[in-house]
């Protein structure tokens, strides 16, 4: 009999033990939601510095760019370090979908006007899905409209354009820390040297590391091969920051490429840091939205 | 020592475990749990210079009707916004929602046992318990309500609470476009949890 009652004590105990136990987590009968986390703010902006960045404008958004790029900073203090003398590119970059952004920006160096899109092809995910890189296919056209130089006879439209086609592959690899890699080809329809070559294989390399919530420095390098380039021009090498505040995201930079546009600051810098021939520069990023996505 | 005369062992035994079998059943009917996985709930801020809101449909829940016990769950990313940046700015610069991907509540329906489960008119409820926002718990109590259509309950609640009660710093210069108090609705409709 003492048996019988130890044994139901006990299982009582038990049993309260069991019902205080569930109680205390209710939410574990539930159990794990099956969500796709995608990675977000892999970058502040949609650009490194010069390059594009994984990341693009949301849908329904307009980025509106002011870039400023002044001239070198060894033109010394006549000429305050370069600020006297201002390269600008305006840009209108529109987010279409959750994984199309396209664009168009006019840059007052060679009277630019650029069109771009960028497509996600695949985002980087943990979750449900896991995968572990982001990979963006990137095009562009310039119509270089400035004043034709060189031979009359060659002035035919399609001798001012270029393309650049890009893959941008990259990963948020922590909370801070991101980093990619830009293959690029640039093709241009006409060059203005024998020296030059119409067609530029190039390999950008883009990172960016938090130094608090809303302040990022970022850096990156072009690597073109000695071989596609003529003596003189340089690689292009930028470190700047990102400064966020609400509305805004500003860039600013030290680069030794003028252009704001891929087939220029890949394939025509002129300038080099080896001497400080290098640029002082921002962009001002404003995110408009115009319109709602649908909800998903 | 302990002993008591029973007249038949096998007689006494039999009640015991009749009764058992009662305690068991009722407290089976008792511990009845309703939940959701796609609880509503909403927040705005307003203030003269701008109202900031966002929702978020997957809210979890589960409610035991034996104790009053009362359990939410949301996973902070999922909260949507009209504006793109400010949900990035949400999850990147307040919420940290990488570091803390869940707000959740912890507690209890006080007057659970004053409520009728049949009853379809609206009853007022007491809630209260803990709330973790950002890796930071808070004790809160409000009121909300409860009704049930269908065999299912139905619970909506408000309450407002303060940012910087959840240490959730916001800067100078947007101070002016969040609100002390945000306020947040709660709709939830239960179903009957069966394994």
């Amino acid at each position: 009999m003492l048996r019988i009652f130890s044994l139901i004590t006990i299982s009582l105990l038990f049993s309260s033990v069991v019902i205080y136990s569930q109680d205390d987590d209710l939410l574990s009968l539930l159990g794990e939601e099956e969500h796709i986390d995608y990675t977000t703010a892999s970058f502040k902006t949609s650009r490194v510095i010069n390059l594009h960045s994984l990341e693009n404008t949301a849908p329904g958004v307009m980025d509106f760019k002011i870039s400023h790029r002044f001239g070198t900073i060894n033109s010394g203090i006549q000429n305050l370090f370069g600020l006297d003398n201002a390269s600008i590119r305006l840009g209108f970059e529109f987010g279409l979908t959750p994984h199309l952004m396209a664009g168009f920006g006019r840059s007052s160096l060679e009277k630019n006007f650029d069109g771009f899109f960028k497509l996600k092809l695949l985002r980087q995910s943990g979750g449900k899905r896991n995968m572990p890189i982001s990979v963006l296919l990137f095009g562009s056209t310039v119509i270089k409209t400035a004043t034709f130089q060189g031979n009359p006879d060659a002035n035919f439209f399609s001798n001012r354009l270029f393309y650049t086609s890009q893959l941008i592959i990259g990963r948020k690899f922590s909370e801070g820390f991101t980093l990619q890699l830009s293959p690029s080809y640039v093709h241009r329809n006409l060059v203005t040297t024998a020296q030059e070559r119409n067609d530029i294989f190039a390999l950008g390399i883009g990172l960016r590391q938090k130094l608090n919530k809303r302040i990022t420095i970022n850096a990156e390098y072009i690597y073109v091969p000695a071989d596609q380039l003529p003596a003189g021009l340089n690689n292009s090498l930028s470190i700047g920051f990102d400064i966020e505040t609400g509305g805004h995201v500003f860039q600013l930079q030290l680069t030794n490429s003028i252009s704001m546009v891929e087939k220029g600051f890949i394939a025509e810098n002129t300038a080099s840091w080896s001497n400080m021939g290098i640029h002082f520069g921002f962009n001002i990023a404003r995110v408009f939205t115009l319109w709602q996505p649908k909800k998903m | 020592m302990f002993y008591i005369i029973v007249p038949n062992k096998h007689y006494f035994m039999k009640n015991l475990f009749i009764i058992l079998f009662c305690i068991a059943g009722l407290s089976t009917i008792h511990a009845q749990k309703y939940f959701t996985r796609d609880g509503f709930v909403h927040f705005y801020s307003e203030t003269p210079m701008e109202t900031i809101e966002a929702d978020n449909n997957k809210l979890n829940c589960v409610l035991d009707l034996a104790t009053g016990n009362i359990q939410l769950a949301a996973l902070v990313k999922v909260f949507h916004f009209d504006r793109a940046l400010m949900e990035e700015h949400f999850n990147e610069n307040y919420m940290e929602s990488s570091k803390y991907p869940k707000a959740s509540f912890k507690g209890q329906i006080t007057n659970i046992a004053n409520i009728d489960f049949e009853e379809t008119e609206k009853q007022p409820v007491q809630i209260q318990g803990t709330l973790t926002i950002h890796g930071v718990q808070n004790a809160i109590s409000t009121q909300g309500s409860l009704w049930i259509v269908d065999g299912k309950i139905h619970a909506v609640t408000a309450f407002d609470i303060a940012p910087e009660d959840y240490g959730i710093k916001i800067p100078g210069v947007v101070r002016d476009k969040i609100a002390k108090n945000i306020h947040i609705d709660i709709k939830l409709v239960l179903q009957p949890f069966e394994k």
